[in-house]
């Protein structure tokens, strides 16, 4: 029978590959038992469609939509999704508003295809009014938002996923493993002795142009920004990230930021709020003291 | 000030994402508690509690262990057949009697059991789409000990959307009746009078097989069909049910007893049924029909409709009323009596539960979260049974009485279930 994945075998490595977020999905990992490693790619596969399923808003009939279709009413969520939503309230306080899971209604406003924008003032106020994270009401574990108000795991979800991957390897009893899903990469290898795993950060502005390479034993990678998706605004161009306070795109963000950490989904959240720092992107990387690239046109 | 706040970033989300993270797969606990009171008019009531515990060991293997202890107490029909005057039935033990008034349907108001059960099934994911079982289970009470192992496989095919399960059950029983094990066709003794036995105990053994198959027909609807083929063999009687031997039409009291002789079943019996159960996803509710196909070689045949539809409100709590009707023939050796001067057909029995009869259970489920993964559920069901109130094979005064009075019970269910 077909399988929805790959699983190859070479120089003592093993490597799964398959599609899931929309996005090519690799997890390499070292394990000396064919059964295990067949195991390991399968929960593999199994998790990150679980994740994809219940977190992504695209999909109906997960709690994402449920949330999202409650018209005002409490909903109770289960444990996951309350340590989501808990992590979501935390990254929401940390970036004094800018991260917030509640801004994607804005999308409706903007079209990032490289044209000239002039978005409607007044459809602009009107939604401006059902973003904000201040105005859920999180009361674990129930969540009760304004009707008509959306929240996404836009942000979080992949990053979620890998991290939650590579954490579980340790059970299969496989000690090295990197995952990779389309650029958000966690590694983990416990034994500093052996040689680190080595991973090739491509330029967002150049497809298949690796402009470096960093050595990792344990931690995560994670790159925001897309030099692909931009508007412009009174001849201006503006990357597609919006500021959820105001409506409007950041104005002088970077293109992309990549950002080295201690897993993905910490390396993602720093690197999403430091797009929103726009032309002071660089400044508030300096100050997290980790390891990062910015870029810019 | 800017900078020390942003530099408190990076180790706050350090710690927002090592708690994210931290609960890593669930090694969850499951517990589901359950009291049950069930009451039938007139007849048996009985209570009952169990508690089922599922535990994942791993990421591939769980167990799961129930345990359920009920009492009954009450009186069930001894077979016997109403008469005009009063009867006196020894008690299965032999000591003691009791009466029963004219026109009545003879009840034994012997029943007073406990019973303790404990199962046990370890199930383990073998690959992505191969699930594996083995259980145990064993349960006793004083007249009855039941002791069954059982083992099932199950595949997904065709990216998940179609299941294919088998699985296989043995079980061996040992009834050990007040009294010992009665002879078929022997006379019901007297008080006091001394009567040979087959012996204290006698055995059964059950084979069972299931083959099912789930298959996901769109997003919203989901079918279910399974096979069921049983085969069990040994001592197959109800020791302590007999039934009326009366008078014929040419005596002077047509239909009046003569004597009780104790029933005699076939000592083997295959039972087959289909079930066939479609569930639809309406926009968060489920409404879901399924239907029975029962039939076996003592020549009972049976149909179960049932149809249940779940209303899941906003605040997370359900309704589910349910509604089943089922339906089943006699077997081909009941008879309401045996008229005297007739010989014993092969094998006779007058047990109602294998006459021709109807029921219907009305029932509504109300389930309640009560926080993160506790939930409280109250159900209520209305169970009615009515049969031949005359059956053919009648003779005399038996054709005035009420041969299948109606029967009718209540069962209350509290559940509690909850995660650790």
């Amino acid at each position: 029978m077909n399988k929805p994945y790959k699983l190859s075998y070479k120089n003592s490595i093993w490597t799964c590959t398959f599609q899931a977020m929309a996005s090519p999905c690799e997890v390499l990992f070292i394990s000396s038992s064919e059964k295990d490693a067949n195991l390991f790619a399968e929960f593999t596969f199994d998790e990150t469609k679980r994740i994809e399923s219940k977190f992504s808003r695209y999909l109906p009939d997960n709690i994402v939509h449920k949330i999202n279709s409650s018209n005002g009413f409490k909903i109770e969520v289960d444990e996951e999704t309350s340590r989501m939503l808990d992590f979501a309230n935390q990254c929401y306080q940390l970036s004094d508003g800018l991260f917030d899971i509640s801004s994607g209604l804005l999308r409706n406003c903007w079209t990032f295809d490289g044209t000239e924008q002039t978005p409607d003032k007044d459809k602009l106020s009107t939604m401006l009014k059902l973003i904000g994270w201040d105005k859920i009401n999180w009361e674990p574990p129930h969540i009760q938002l304004l009707s008509g108000m959306e929240i996404d795991f836009g942000g979080i979800g992949k990053e979620y996923a890998v991290d939650h991957v590579a954490d579980i390897a340790l059970s299969f009893k496989i000690s090295k493993v990197m995952v990779n899903f389309g650029g958000d990469i966690r590694t983990i290898n416990p034994d500093l002795d052996s040689p680190p795993w080595v991973i090739g950060i491509e330029n967002p502005n150049k497809e298949n142009s690796a402009i470096g390479k960093i050595s990792l034993h344990n931690g995560g990678i994670a790159t925001s920004g897309d030099s692909k998706r931009f508007c412009l605004h009174h001849g201006k161009r503006f990357g597609h990230i919006l500021n959820p306070k105001t409506g409007y795109p950041i104005e002088n963000a970077p293109t992309a930021v990549s950002v080295v950490s201690e897993n993905c989904t910490q390396a993602g959240i720093i690197a999403t709020i430091a797009m929103l720092h726009g032309k002071d992107a660089e400044q508030f990387l300096e100050s997290q003291e980790i390891t990062f690239k910015c870029y810019r046109d | 000030m800017q900078l020390n706040k942003q530099l408190s970033i990076k180790s706050a989300l350090a710690i927002a994402t090592t708690v994210l993270l931290g609960a890593q797969i669930a090694k969850a606990t499951d517990v589901e508690s359950t009291l049950l009171i069930y009451s039938e008019k007139d007849r048996v009531s009985a209570g009952e509690g169990a508690v089922s515990i599922k535990h994942e060991l791993n990421e591939t293997q769980n167990i799961k262990i129930k345990l359920t202890f009920d009492a009954l107490t009450g009186a069930s029909p001894n077979g016997a057949a109403p008469a005009s005057s009063v009867q006196t039935f020894t008690r299965p033990s032999g000591n003691g009697s009791y009466d029963i008034q004219p026109g009545i349907i003879p009840l034994d108001d012997t029943f007073k059991d406990s019973r303790f059960a404990v199962s046990g099934t370890y199930t383990r994911k073998l690959s992505r789409l191969n699930n594996f079982f083995i259980g145990a289970n064993f349960s006793g009470e004083h007249d009855y000990t039941s002791l069954g192992v059982n083992t099932g496989f199950s595949r997904d095919f065709n990216n998940r959307n179609r299941t294919i399960s088998v699985s296989v059950s043995f079980t061996s029983d040992k009834v050990n009746p007040e009294g010992g094990v009665p002879i078929p066709y022997d006379t019901l003794a007297l008080i006091g009078e001394s009567t040979s036995r087959l012996g204290p105990n006698a055995t059964k053994k059950v084979y069972d097989l299931l083959l099912g198959v789930t298959q996901t027909i769109n997003r919203n609807t989901l079918f279910r069909a399974n096979y069921s083929r049983s085969h069990s063999t040994g001592y197959l009687n109800d020791p302590y049910k007999f039934f009326s031997v009366v008078e014929n039409s040419s005596s002077a009291n047509p239909g009046e007893p003569l004597t009780y002789l104790y029933e005699n079943r076939p000592d083997a019996r295959n039972k087959n049924s289909i079930y066939t159960q479609c569930r639809k996803f309406l926009n968060g509710n489920v409404i879901d029909l399924s239907y029975r196909f029962f039939w076996d070689d003592w020549g009972i045949n049976s149909h179960t409709i049932n149809l249940f539809y779940l209303f899941d409100f906003k605040n997370n709590t359900t309704l589910e009323p349910h509604i089943r009707w089922y339906h089943q023939s006699a077997a081909d050796f009941y008879i309401p009596v045996q008229i005297d001067g007739s010989s014993n057909q092969q094998f006779t029995t007058a047990d109602y539960r294998l006459s021709t009869f109807s029921a219907v259970t009305l029932g509504l489920q109300y389930s309640i979260p009560m926080q993160a993964t506790h939930t409280l559920k109250l159900s209520f069901e209305y169970y009615r049974q009515f049969g031949d109130s005359s059956p053919p094979g009648l003779i005399g005064s038996l054709l005035r009485y009420d041969m299948f009075p109606t029967l009718n019970a209540v069962m209350f269910r509290v559940g509690y279930n909850f995660s650790f």
